[in-house]
């Protein structure tokens, strides 16, 4: 018998789809959540699951199909922030290289600037905010998903939302400076 | 306006909220479609197609060939129908033989049927040889089995596992989402567990056939210095059911551990479930429903309950690898129906760690030393509650035996 190095168990077009179908917007969301623009949510979601088809998965991957695309989603969100990291703390990018791609800014914080300030985050701590606010998961249930407890999580979000206080700051003083 | 750091929480609710749903629709259109494309030309790239691809593809034209050199011949066959009357075939009857003509050809010829003879009848016969995946044999399409030890692993040792999807459901389970169709995955899994999947055994199986007096070597069972990488796909995997890939994984063990096992049946301990002295208090039901298990906290104790609409035997069965029995369980009742199963027994919190101690029945038995508590307080729940009891007995039980198996090699 022929033994050979399986790496595309997603082999089948149709059971490739029916994932696609079933996460897209589970990367979508998270990466749009991250970036704050459509074109580069757009790009995570085509890499990640080219990635998916190219290399197949490992057998870690199909016991969590949906933990591993979430986590390959935020951590090439981050790249891409990391990316553009110096532009976005300037507004005069605002408008050419970068669409607001929220039109209400809350508080006038807008999501380019939030996710500039992401960008300085640990990934586990972008992980954590994106399912609570942007897929709208309790802290138990993060706590599920992640194997921790609910006091981690808890204490990881409060941590979390002080330092986006603190960047944010920071930001908009640098942006009031700028004007 | 409010500072926005003040707002913190609205902040981020509002804007990581907001996900643009027609864009984010159009998007996966958008990407689906390329990915189509890209998946298109990957299946293009010779170095995609494996040695077997290429037999297969010449397997494939032998076929087309086969088929039109019998149709070919049919149609001779069937222009001479036509001319000479029907075709003569040889009939084997004992020693002897006669030619006869064939009844239906006529028939067929005058419909316009294709005509068989020997050698279309030949060549079909070839192509059902060629058939994949013949049920004596089934072996994977394709297979990986790679050690996995701690080292090996970088530090990932996550729980093993091994599991395989079948048409018909799934063999083992361990893993929170099942393999793909026709496909087995696993993952630090030592080769008891690979010979448990491949042979459908459960922890009593091996329990049963240790008791019996078989031992293995450790590194058999010990998952995390001698774990194995299982990736393994069926040929047609959208029709193998969970029996043939089982099948295919005794092949995949035979060939790569040289695995022999052999069966043997003999008696273990175990319980009976019978009535209890007073008779059954058993309320019949008329509908089955799926026998759970729930444990609750109360204090220093714990309120354990089984319920559910089953049949004696299905409970019987339920009862049997329960911790505090570490034994299989028969059913003795004679009770035909399907009936309300509600017990709850509490028990005190063992200490930690020797939770699933077995204890033997009060009548000795099973188990070693006397009934626990965890025991005692299902047998009293059993039969304030049900009427029923369990009783220490031998019950009949399969034992696998490995009479051979080989560490693979390491690549």
């Amino acid at each position: 018998m022929q033994t050979t190095a399986v790496s595309d168990l997603i082999s089948g077009a149709r059971e490739f789809e029916e994932l696609f179908r079933e996460h897209y917007q589970l990367v979508y969301r998270t990466a749009y959540g991250v970036t704050g623009r459509a074109e580069d949510a757009e790009d995570v979601l085509q890499t990640v699951f080219l990635k998916l088809l190219r290399r197949g998965t490992s057998p870690d991957s199909y016991n969590n199909m949906r933990g591993y695309l979430y986590r390959a989603a935020v951590n090439l969100s981050l790249d891409i922030l990391q990316a553009r990291q110096h532009h976005v703390l300037t507004d005069k990018d605002d408008g050419e290289d970068f669409r607001p791609a929220v039109c209400a800014e809350p508080y006038g914080i807008t999501h380019q600037q939030l996710s500039a300030a992401l960008s300085h985050l640990r990934p586990r701590a972008v992980e954590i905010l994106i399912l609570r606010y942007t897929h709208d998961y309790s802290d138990a249930e993060i706590a599920k998903m992640l194997g921790t407890s609910r006091g981690v999580i808890a204490v990881s979000l409060y941590r979390t939302r002080a330092r986006l206080k603190k960047l944010l700051r920071t930001t908009t003083s640098k942006l009031e400076k700028h004007s | 306006m409010k500072r926005p750091e003040a707002n913190i929480d609205d902040v981020l609710g509002k804007i990581l909220h907001s996900t643009p749903e027609e864009e984010m629709e159009a998007a996966g259109s958008r990407v689906l479609q390329r990915l189509r494309e890209d998946n298109a030309n990957l299946q293009l790239l010779p170095a995609q197609s494996s040695g077997r691809q290429t037999w297969k593809l010449l397997a494939v034209t032998a076929t087309i060939v086969v088929l039109l050199v019998s149709a070919a011949l049919a149609t001779a066959v069937l222009v001479r129908t036509k001319k000479e009357g029907p075709p003569k075939v040889p009939v084997q009857q004992g020693a002897s033989s006669e030619t006869l003509p064939t009844p239906k050809t006529e028939s067929q010829a005058a419909r316009g049927e294709p005509v068989r003879d020997r050698k279309s009848d030949a060549a079909e016969a070839k192509l059902r040889q060629s058939a994949p995946a013949s049920s004596k044999n089934l072996q994977f399409e394709v297979a990986s089995l790679r050690p996995e030890s701690s080292q090996t692993a970088g530090g990932d040792e996550g729980e093993p596992f091994m599991d395989c999807q079948g048409t018909n459901g799934r063999v083992r389970g361990g893993a929170a989402l099942a393999p793909p169709l026709g496909r087995c995955v696993g993952r630090h899994a030592s080769l008891m567990t690979l010979i448990s999947v491949a042979y459908g055994l459960d922890e009593l199986d091996w329990l049963a056939t240790s008791k019996a007096g078989n031992s293995w070597p450790a590194w058999m069972n010990d998952p995390r210095e001698h774990g194995y990488q299982v990736e393994a796909r069926a040929e047609n995997p959208a029709t193998t059911t969970k029996e043939q890939l089982q099948q295919m994984l005794q092949a995949l063990l035979a060939d790569r551990f040289k695995l022999q096992v052999s069966w043997q049946t003999g008696e273990v301990n175990g319980y009976v479930l019978v009535r209890a002295n007073g008779g059954p208090k058993l309320k019949e039901a008329s509908v089955e429903e799926p026998l759970t298990f729930t444990r609750k906290p109360i204090g220093d104790t714990v309120l354990g309950i089984v319920t559910g609409r089953a049949s004696m035997k299905d409970f019987a069965q339920f009862l049997s690898g329960r911790v505090v029995l570490q034994a299989r369980v028969a059913d003795g009742t004679n009770f035909k129906g399907i009936y309300e199963i509600n017990v709850s027994a509490l028990r005190p919190t063992p200490p930690r760690g020797s939770d699933g101690a077995p204890g033997g029945p009060r009548s000795g038995g099973a188990g070693v030393g006397g009934p626990s508590d965890s025991f005692l307080a299902l047998q009293d729940a059993l039969q304030q509650q049900m009427g029923l009891q369990l009783n220490a007995t031998k019950i009949p039980a399969k034992l696998i035996v490995i009479d051979h198996a080989e560490m693979p090699p390491s690549n």
